[in-house]
């Protein structure tokens, strides 16, 4: 898996856990794979997402194989799994690759 | 403004007929597909190594060729969204193409959107799809909740049998669930198969019902001749069960095959409407192989020039290779 090389989006459980800890930001956590064609493929959609909602967006991607744990605490079972964090709260989850307009929407009920 | 000609589809098809049209100088529009009907890059992107591709001594790794073949696309001027279709107008010429964000005319289609995996569609399978039933074990078994569990394939083919060898690096036991009392893949496969101490064959049986709570927990499956129910206790279900075409878009606009597939003329790539061509695995449920599709890509591009060529609806796009050195 190739990662994005801008710092949009940031990496593993403990960026999650520092930016869950400022306030209630809203966060995207895509969990990926190491074999994972439609985790590169949804990268530019969620990217896109964070550059519209710059400052109230947060973009954080986690390797499942990597965070065990974290995967099976939120029954995380395909790559990619988009969550939305209110701060530590779940708010919706999207497992699977879905239409990029469904993304759009989870993120603009949350922020309005 | 219309175009010359848009490409639905990004498998081997696709980015073959991309290639040709590009070089033909008629400036193509490809969308690659997002969600529906599989991914961008086609099937090969959920497979690991592909020995039959001519051209690749050693093999190639599936998403390798498909990157290499979409470079080679945009390398001659084909203009590639990553977008799904979700609509097509071909009662009207120019025809119209759809997608959340856009609706294009043009005035020639090459249909390129392949075939997708099948599911069974049990009671319960809605709310555990891509939550630990998947139609691709390559995707989806590197993961932690299968470490060391049971998962289960259905199927009783070539694919059903490499999903299950490939499940065991990951579970610690897989069981396979044939429909009938004999496998179809090959000898090879089925002698890997019935030879591996962490797989079990279970015969004459399908699931009937999935169960679990936040994620898949139980399968139960039904005997087919005695009907005897068994509990499974599995977390993963993989289906592997074969495809059915990408052709709900076309459904009412094009003929269709008795099984869903386009109807082509002859040994040509053409369908009932004049303008309008597909190909790959959405036309054909004989060879489905990766040069095949590649072959018939080929094809419907040279036919969709001469089409365009012979009604004067070719608009050249002259500056275009300068644009490109
Ligand atoms: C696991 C696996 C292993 C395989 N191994 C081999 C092998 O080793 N060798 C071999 O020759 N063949 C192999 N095949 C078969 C081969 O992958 C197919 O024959 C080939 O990919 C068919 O190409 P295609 O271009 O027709 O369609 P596909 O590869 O199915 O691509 C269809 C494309 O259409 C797009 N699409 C669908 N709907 C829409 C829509 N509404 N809007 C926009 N885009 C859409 C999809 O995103 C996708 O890009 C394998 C298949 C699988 C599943």
């Amino acid at each position: 898996m190739t990662l994005p090389s801008d710092n949009l989006s940031m990496q593993g459980r403990q960026a999650l856990e520092q930016l869950q800890q400022i306030s209630d930001q809203t966060i995207l956590v895509k969990f990926v794979a190491p074999y994972c064609p439609s985790c590169e493929t949804l990268a530019p959609v969620l990217e896109q997402l964070v550059t519209d909602y710059a400052g109230a967006l947060q973009l954080v991607t986690i390797d499942m194989t990597e965070e065990p744990e974290l995967a099976i605490m939120l029954a995380i079972r395909s790559a990619p799994t988009v969550v939305l964090f209110k701060g530590s709260t779940v708010i919706e989850t999207i497992a699977g690759l879905k239409p990029k307009k469904v993304y759009r929407e989870i993120v603009q009920k949350a922020i309005g | 403004m219309t175009e010359n000609l848009v490409i639905i589809g990004s498998g081997p098809a696709g980015y073959t007929a991309a290639i040709y049209a590009g070089r033909a100088q008629l400036n193509p529009i490809v969308f690659e597909g997002f969600s529906a009907g599989g991914i961008p890059g086609g099937q090969l992107m959920t497979t690991t190594e592909v020995e039959n591709f001519p051209g690749f001594a050693e093999g190639v790794q599936g998403p390798e060729l498909m990157k290499q073949m979409r470079q080679q696309a945009l390398r001659w001027g084909a203009q590639c969204i990553t977008d799904d279709v979700i609509a097509v107008d071909f009662s009207q010429r120019p025809f119209v193409i759809t997608t959340d964000e856009q609706s294009i005319k043009t005035h020639a289609v090459i249909i390129c959107t392949g075939a997708t995996a099948k599911r069974l569609h049990l009671p319960g399978e809605e709310l555990f799809w891509n939550n630990g039933i998947s139609a691709c074990a390559i995707c989806d078994g590197a993961n932690p909740l299968f470490d060391n569990a049971e998962v289960a394939v259905v199927g009783g083919g070539d694919s059903a049998a490499e999903e299950a060898l490939y499940l065991t690096k990951y579970a610690q036991k897989v069981h396979v669930l044939v429909r009938s009392d004999r496998l179809r893949a090959s000898k090879t496969m089925q002698n890997r198969l019935l030879s591996h101490d962490r797989i079990q064959i279970h015969w004459n049986c399908e699931p009937v019902r999935v169960y679990g709570d936040q994620v898949l927990r139980k399968l139960e499956i039904q005997d087919i001749q005695s009907k005897d129910l068994t509990e499974l206790f599995v977390s993963g279900l993989f289906y592997a069960i074969g495809h059915i075409p990408n052709t709900e878009l076309f459904q009412g606009q094009l003929t269709l095959d008795p099984l869903g597939y386009i109807h082509t003329e002859g040994k040509s790539t053409a369908t009932n409407i004049p303008g309008i061509w597909a190909a790959g695995d959405v036309q054909d449920h004989h060879y489905r192989q990766a040069i095949t599709a590649a072959g018939t890509g080929c094809m419907a591009s040279i036919e969709a020039e001469r089409w365009l060529a012979e009604n004067a609806l070719l608009i050249e796009s002259a500056t275009m290779n300068l644009s490109l050195v």
